[in-house]
């Protein structure tokens, strides 16, 4: 039987899908078992979807463009 | 074939012959991921220059791409080498962490010695991540945490949740091993866990 603090420990593993299956089980048990480790969860995944989002809507036009007029600048080899 | 492959694939021939056209296609597809793991290495302040290298850098060595991996992969290798040489260059260096125990550092003193909660995780007042990021105060501490962590943790967690890369792949990106990859990954995604539980409970950084 897992205990909560192994259920923190094993989140990465769980959430990448690096668990085996024996593992995977286990770890759904304590799950459906423990609310707290529930919330701890939806909560840990919720960070990387968070970070995800704020992430993808950063826009980096004007950076781009002046990358490319630098670039177009240099001498040709 | 993922959209980037294909992508790729059809501006490859011309990029090999240094197209300009082209060349700034590719800029604008990758440039995010670039500053992500730029900044993540070396920081706000020199990041843009350290990408700015690594286009030079990848410009001229298009003509001699293999395609031994893609060339994203490719591209964010140069701009982790760049960043390690700038790093070089100022004394600076990239510790790989020791994987010293107790690293669930936020974690740490939560746990009964039976391994419970005693202090368990807060219901988020807002669970959907969507509602999460719509305050301002909520992003900034968020980019204030991940500017805090170690260099390659925030490397790994770049690559990994923000660019969806494999293990595979990131070792070969930052040439770390997969096992310190995998750790480097947990402890970036606790403390950003520990960090907006905190700005939850409190409404503070």
């Amino acid at each position: 039987m897992l205990s909560c603090k192994q259920i923190t420990e094993k989140s990465s593993a769980y959430v990448d899908g690096e668990l085996s299956l024996g593992q995977r089980l286990q770890y759904r048990l304590h799950l459906m078992m423990c609310h707290h480790c529930r919330t701890f969860i939806n909560n840990f995944n919720a960070v990387a979807v968070m970070l995800r989002r704020a992430h993808k809507a950063k826009s980096h036009d004007v950076e781009v463009k002046r990358l490319c007029q630098h670039i177009s600048s240099l001498p040709r080899d | 074939m993922s959209i980037d492959t294909a992508k790729e694939a059809a501006l490859l021939p011309a990029l090999k012959q240094q197209d300009e056209q082209s060349f700034n296609q590719l800029v604008g597809m990758y440039y995010g991921a670039m500053i992500g793991l730029a900044r993540s290495m070396v920081g706000d302040a020199i990041a843009d220059e350290v990408v700015q290298e690594a286009w030079v850098s990848v410009y001229r060595a298009l003509p001699r791409f293999e395609g031994r991996s893609s060339l994203k992969t490719w591209i964010l290798r140069i701009t982790a080498n760049e960043a390690r040489t700038r790093l070089r260059k100022e004394s600076r260096t990239i510790a790989v962490e020791g994987l010293s125990p107790g690293g669930d550092g936020v974690l740490t003193g939560r746990f009964a010695d039976d391994g419970h909660w005693t202090i368990p995780p807060s219901t988020w007042h807002e669970d959907s991540p969507d509602t999460l990021l719509t305050s301002t105060e909520m992003r900034d501490c968020i980019e204030l945490t991940m500017g805090r962590l170690p260099e390659l943790q925030q490397a790994v967690f770049v690559l990994k949740d923000l660019e969806d890369y494999g293990f595979e792949e990131i070792c070969n990106i930052l040439q770390i091993s997969a096992s310190n990859a995998r750790v480097l990954l947990h402890r970036a995604r606790i403390s950003l866990f520990g960090k907006i539980e905190h700005f939850q409970d409190s409404g503070e950084c």
